[in-house]
């Protein structure tokens, strides 16, 4: 869904190509004790360490710079990021506390287990679920921000995901990049930090909020459930490594009928499926946005749609395990 | 001029069609987006990738275009005022959708000829869209080859190279109402070969 | 008048001769397809890309219901097409917000339509609010607050991106 002048696509499909192209060249792969070392250790990186920088954030032709600051001295785990581009918006997280400006009008809650999973802490702490659908690649070493890294690619071991690329400080072991690949190796979400410092180097004001932030409800009651339960709904076998993180029922912004949300994740990516009445508008089929992914079906009176930064065969798969009794 | 005959120029033609659609005849401003419409569609895929939406926008463009004809006065020639209401119906439709224009400096050219510039870019299209392309054009060469030599000659001089009637009977050294001939046979057997392919969609059923 | 046709496109004809002809395409379908048949051939022959089969068909249909009688009036603003909706609501925990989607949708096994296909695809069009609503809820049951509002800029449509 890029619009780029032709020069700077060509430049960036051949900058592209020979990244992409070159590093998979060399790749050696992991075996899965030390992917698993390498995950954990990322994880714990963003976690534990102290860092501010500037990251950017990169989806289709879209380019949005923030800044954030990241501090853990043991007792407490805070974080505060800022857009610099646009509208000025700020997220600052103390613990599971969360606010924000500007205030959310929507009355909407975040889900607890997400609330410290932003860039560069996305990876789960427990990295072995995500490992059996995913294998690690060592492509290489390369200069992010100033600072010498290795980049990895987590391939999917299956058809039904995407593969995400990452560059790890060799000395923290931060995350400094992350490109969430499309179905042709396509860079579809980057985030990169442009600048950072770690360590004693980090200005601990910055934590500070700069405008006047409002809490938002944080939704922790969120069960554990292993598998989906809906009466009326026979729910066969899903994709591989996907599991249920969440189950509710709900009314959409700006509609007036209730919709089943379950919503899946593989540890990195998430598949969405929503449940309602049947009705017309919304064709049946697929569709996407990029590689954003969306499959649209009907089961009994029910409309079926599964959702998801996932392949069309992973929607698909999702809308069509959905069957009304 | 040798021949007697009193050429009207393309930018002439194009204005009278103008007039003719100001006046209040649709059909004239159709003959001009038969006219005109790959050339928009291929001007305007340098800031629209997808084909469908291409075309979509490219259709905009033609609307606006003949919302705007009152306003046409004819000091640029027609392509080049198209041109313009082009590129601005798909800068609008790129800022409704929050994204950014990227090439603008290109689009100021005024000159309709230096578009033959985008013959260079690559085309932004998917693998179907490829293969319907390559068999229209791949059918058009071979009815072209396919032609008696007199034909193809002359087809191919005021196509491809561009010659008028005059040169190419200087050329072929026969006399120019020959050449007319010649260029309007060779133009119906192409056609005929193209039509099956045309027609898959139902030649414009309006017509 | 098939001749002079030809010659009318080549810049050959005598003006004095172009009203009999142009009246005579303004009555004449056979001449009118010849009209678009051979600028389809000089355009192949020069490398333009051919267009959908029924693009000038979706054309005319839409310049039927454009007002005949032209008087003075200003270019105007491009009317908003149903599936450009703006950004309503969602400005939620994830800063869903801003930008406009764009959905249009083909069956999922059907290619685009192409001037050589031989049926024209059914093209539905979709209110783009009515996806949105959905990504804002897939997307908040993740929680991306500052990331999120990138995601809705980029449009939804239907292919085949296995």
């Amino acid at each position: 869904m890029r619009r780029w002048s032709v020069n700077q696509v060509s430049r960036w499909a051949v900058s592209l190509l020979l990244m992409l192209g070159g590093a998979a060249h060399a790749a050696e792969q992991l075996d899965r004790d030390s992917a698993q070392k390498l995950l954990e250790r990322a994880a714990a990186a963003a976690k534990q360490e102290n860092y501010a920088g500037t990251y950017v954030y990169q989806y289709g032709d879209e380019v949005a710079t923030y800044r954030m600051i990241h501090l853990n001295d043991g007792q407490l785990d805070a974080e505060r990021r800022e857009s610099l581009d646009g509208p000025p918006r700020e997220y600052y997280r103390a613990g599971t506390q969360v606010s924000i400006y500007p205030a959310d009008q929507t009355g909407g809650s975040l889900d607890r287990r997400y609330t410290a999973k932003l860039f560069p802490r996305q990876l789960p702490e427990q990295p072995e679920k995500l490992l059996n659908v995913y294998g690690i690649k060592r492509l290489g070493h390369e200069r992010v921000a100033g600072l010498q890294s290795t980049v990895y690619q987590l391939e999917p071991l299956d058809q039904y995901r995407y593969p995400h690329r990452f560059w790890m400080d060799d000395q923290s072991g931060l995350l400094l990049k992350w490109i969430v690949m499309g179905m042709r190796t396509e860079a579809m979400q980057t985030f990169a930090f442009t600048n950072i410092q770690q360590g004693g180097n980090v200005d601990r004001r910055w934590l500070k909020p700069t405008r006047t932030l409002q809490p938002v409800t944080i939704d922790s009651s969120v069960g554990s459930a292993k598998v989906a339960q809906e009466p009326g709904w026979d729910i066969k076998a899903l994709p591989n490594g996907f599991r249920l993180l969440k189950q509710t029922s709900k009314t959409l912004p700006g509609k007036n009928r209730t919709v089943i949300h379950h919503l899946y994740s593989d540890g990195l990516t998430t598949v969405s499926v929503f449940i309602e009445p049947y009705h017309q508008r919304l064709p049946l089929g697929l569709a996407h946005q990029g590689a954003t992914h969306l499959f649209v079906r009907q089961s009994g009176g029910a409309l079926v749609m599964a959702l998801g930064e996932v392949p069309a065969v992973t929607v698909e798969a999702f809308a069509t395990a959905y069957n009304a009794r | 001029m040798k021949t007697g005959v009193t050429q009207g120029s393309d930018r002439e033609l194009d204005q009278e069609l103008v007039r003719r659609a100001q006046a209040g005849d649709q059909r004239a401003f159709e003959l001009l987006v038969m006219k005109y419409q790959r050339r928009i569609a291929r001007l305007l895929s340098r800031m629209i990738r997808d084909p469908a939406e291409l075309e979509d926008v490219s259709q905009e463009a033609f609307i606006k275009a003949y919302r705007a004809l009152p306003s046409f006065r004819g000091e640029s020639a027609f392509y080049t005022w198209l041109y313009r209401i082009a590129i601005n119906t798909a800068k609008n439709y790129l800022a409704s959708l929050g994204r950014r224009p990227l090439m603008a400096s290109d689009f100021e050219d005024e000159d309709g000829e230096t578009l033959d510039a985008v013959a260079q870019v690559p085309d932004y299209h998917t693998p179907e869209t490829e293969l319907s392309n390559r068999q229209i054009v791949s059918t058009v060469n071979e009815a072209v080859e396919a032609l008696p030599p007199d034909l193809r000659e002359a087809i191919t001089l005021r196509e491809m190279e561009g010659l008028s009637y005059e040169d190419i009977a200087a050329a072929m050294d026969c006399p120019i109402g020959t050449v007319r001939s010649r260029i309007f046979r060779a133009r119906e057997a192409i056609a005929n070969r193209l039509r099956p392919l045309l027609n898959g969609v139902g030649k414009d059923k309006r017509w | 008048m098939n001749e002079k046709l030809s010659a009318l496109l080549d810049n050959e004809l005598d003006p004095a001769e172009w009203a009999a002809v142009l009246d005579a395409v303004k009555q004449d379908p056979q001449l009118q397809q010849q009209w678009q048949e051979w600028y389809i051939v000089r355009d192949a022959l020069s490398g333009h890309v051919p267009l959908s089969g029924d693009f000038m068909q979706r054309f005319s249909a839409r310049l039927s219901a454009e007002p005949v009688v032209i008087a003075p009036q200003r270019l105007t603003a491009p009317k908003g097409k149903r599936w450009l909706v703006p950004m309503a609501t969602a400005a939620s925990v994830a800063f869903v917000g801003l930008a406009v989607w764009q959905f249009s949708f083909r069956p999922a096994a059907q290619p685009l339509p192409q001037m050589a296909s031989v049926s024209v695809p059914a093209h539905a069009q979709v209110n783009a609010a009515e996806v949105r609503a959905y990504l804002a809820a897939h997307r908040n049951g993740v929680a991306d607050p500052l990331g999120g509002d990138h995601l809705t800029t980029v449009s939804f449509e239907v292919g085949e991106q296995r």
